[in-house]
């Protein structure tokens, strides 16, 4: 057992032998391990992924976790989890709304970094030679950089009206979308309790005119193609076939959501001997959920939230213009499977009582008894995408009821990085890299050589692995896996 | 006086490390490094722009610069690297006053979402300092 002194960060490490294996893929560290512990830790991970997870500093950065103030049992660690700062990525926490807090380290700088999947109305054998052209009209459509660039330039009345209601005001109020694109929508696109008010200028700022675009960094529009189809029928209730061309589009609230994170964290730090709040990492700065920093913190994340899905909508609409020009599909052609968030902090009710459960790189996945879901999928439960990175294959997972107590209904978001940036420019150079996937017959377009390079597939862990992980241990079971045709970043 | 900074190894973001002969050139050296992530610079120069800042304590002080580097640069699309008038105080409340420009870039590229607190240091005297942060990319 480990003694932690307050308010000083431990850097004392679980080892392999602290962990207990409780079912498959899941390993349990006790609460007892450390003394300022309030839960118990589960990671869900095979030994593989695990190994990365013992050496390096996340499953530290999870035991930190589990010391915030009114948090539940388990503090979940996912497949894909590696060291973040504060929270790690892959990491899921739930407080209790009555004496609970609310950490925006917890949800993440990109709030609402999430990824939709379209499905459009042709195979790849069909598709043929207009791949090339169809990602080409999509790189010169979709902005990618960071900075100004987005593709809708909004008033400041407009942006209010966008923050409040999310994607439905793209769909209904600018005409950008069909009424089926918010019901294929986590949260039909919207978050309540936002408050443009709650929100800096200087996030205004920064957001107003970045709406419809990628960003840098891991962000990406793929065209991809169903490979394999492992659940015959869930894939028929998504409306996924075998070699259905896909596109999947992985972005988030940009500058905007960046800055109310930035404001959030410095506004709760300066707070927290206020609270009586002690923390082994000042990254995981929180307040009560009831408190009004709380309360101002879940309306402008909320802003944030709804931002994120009006930017995936905006880029949907997109989409579906380049696939009417190039393909000569219509809108309807172009269909939402479903659209997940992956950094985000939802209120939700678990055996009658409420929480803020915090996903941080982990996507929610419930199965088809746990409700607010779409009901065509409501047999099936509800799509959970792992994005692998370039090069590599996706995957399309059907959520599981058992998700609830095992995850706080929550998957993982992704392959994982395994290298560091810099290691992995070290490794290949972005030319070298986009001759390699050109040469298996991806098109690739990207501005940044120095940003291709840092997204190398073997920059991050095995995504058939995570996937197999994540459905041994009950939390989303595989439905389709996407190969990639064509890759759009930032 | 002199600086220097590095960029360190973390899985899956961005660290830096300065050691600098003097307080106001660490935050000299960080709003050049800074820079660097910004994008292609242009020929054409900012406006001076003048910031005040204050924070608990040195850390603080040192992520907030951070932030107001990243996120006016965005706003402005400028890589702000020159820094003058500058005057940093760690006292009981730390603050940071200075004016700042730079080139503007024909494209904002920085990967750079926020620095953050994890394992964010500020320390020295005289004529040693030394300083680490951590950012999202």
């Amino acid at each position: 057992m480990i003694s932690a002194r307050q308010g000083a960060t431990v850097h004392a490490r679980p080892l392999r032998d602290d962990l207990r294996e409780i079912g498959p893929n899941a390993f349990e560290l006790a609460q007892a391990w450390r003394t300022d512990m309030r839960a118990p830790l589960i990671v869900y991970a095979d030994e593989e992924l695990l190994g990365p997870m013992l050496e390096g500093e996340a499953l530290v950065q999870l035991v930190n976790v589990a010391t915030l103030p009114g948090v539940a049992a388990p503090v979940c660690g996912m497949p894909d989890m590696h060291e973040g700062y504060g929270f790690p990525v892959g990491g899921v926490a739930a407080t209790r709304l009555s004496d609970g807090v609310v950490s925006p380290g917890g949800v993440g700088f990109d709030i609402n970094c999430g990824v939709r999947l379209l499905a459009l109305p042709l195979t790849h054998a069909e598709l043929g030679e207009r791949l090339e052209p169809f990602v080409h009209e999509l790189s010169r459509s979709i902005p990618s950089g960071t900075g100004r660039g987005g593709s809708l330039q909004l008033t400041d009345h407009e942006l209010d009206a966008l923050l409040v209601e999310g994607s439905p005001h793209l769909i209904v109020a600018l005409g950008l979308g069909l009424e089926a694109d918010a019901h294929h929508t986590e949260s039909g696109g919207c978050l309540p309790g936002a408050d443009p008010a709650k929100v800096s200028k200087r996030a205004r700022d920064r957001g107003r005119g970045q709406l419809g675009s990628i960003g840098a960094g891991n962000h990406f529009v793929e065209v991809q193609a169903v490979e394999q189809i492992a659940d015959p029928l869930a894939a028929r209730a998504f409306g996924l076939a075998h070699d259905q061309v896909t596109v999947l589009i992985h972005t988030g609230s940009r500058g905007f959501g960046h800055q109310i994170c930035t404001d959030y964290v410095r506004r709760m730090d300066e707070r927290l001997s206020a609270y009586g709040i002690q923390l082994p990492d000042r990254q995981l700065s929180c307040a009560p959920l009831e408190s009004t920093e709380g309360k101002d913190y879940l309306a402008a994340m909320s802003c944030a939230a709804n931002y994120a899905w009006s930017n995936r909508q905006r880029i949907t609409h997109v989409v579906r213009s380049t696939a009417r020009r190039v393909l000569g599909s219509s809108d309807a052609d172009v269909r939402v499977v479903y659209d997940v968030a992956h950094n985000i902090a939802k209120m939700e009710v678990v055996d009658g009582e409420s929480y803020c459960v915090h996903r941080k790189g982990a996507t929610r996945a419930f199965g088809p008894r746990c409700g607010d879901i779409p009901e065509d999928h409501a047999q099936v439960g509800q799509p959970v995408f792992i994005p692998g990175s370039m090069g590599t294959g996706s995957w399309v997972l059907a959520g599981d009821d058992r998700s609830i107590e095992r995850s706080w209904g929550s998957a993982c978001h992704g392959a994982g990085r395994s290298l560091s940036r810099h290691a992995a420019k070290r490794r290949v150079t972005g030319g070298q890299l986009r001759r390699e996937l050109e040469a298996r017959g991806i098109v690739v377009r990207c501005p940044s050589p120095a940003g291709l390079a840092e997204e190398a597939p073997f920059a991050y862990k095995d995504v058939d692995r995570v996937a197999e992980v994540v459905e041994r241990a009950g939390l989303a079971r595989r439905v389709v896996r996407l190969r990639p045709l064509g890759v759009i970043k930032g | 006086m002199s600086a220097s900074s590095r960029t360190i190894e973390h899985v899956g973001e961005w660290a830096v490390e300065i050691e600098a002969d003097s307080v106001g050139e660490v935050f000299s050296s960080l709003a050049a490094t800074v820079a660097t992530a910004a994008g292609p610079p242009s020929q054409e120069w900012s406006d001076w722009e003048a910031i005040s800042l204050r924070a608990r304590d040195p850390e603080s002080l040192l992520i907030a610069f951070a932030n107001e580097l990243i996120s006016l640069g965005e706003v402005h699309e400028t890589a702000f690297s020159e820094l003058s008038d500058l005057d940093v105080r760690l006292d009981d409340e730390c603050s940071l006053s200075c004016r700042m420009r730079g080139r503007r870039v024909h494209s904002w590229l920085s990967p750079l979402k926020a620095a953050t607190y994890h394992g964010a240091r500020l320390r020295g005297e005289d004529d040693s300092w030394e300083a680490s942060i951590l950012f999202d990319v």
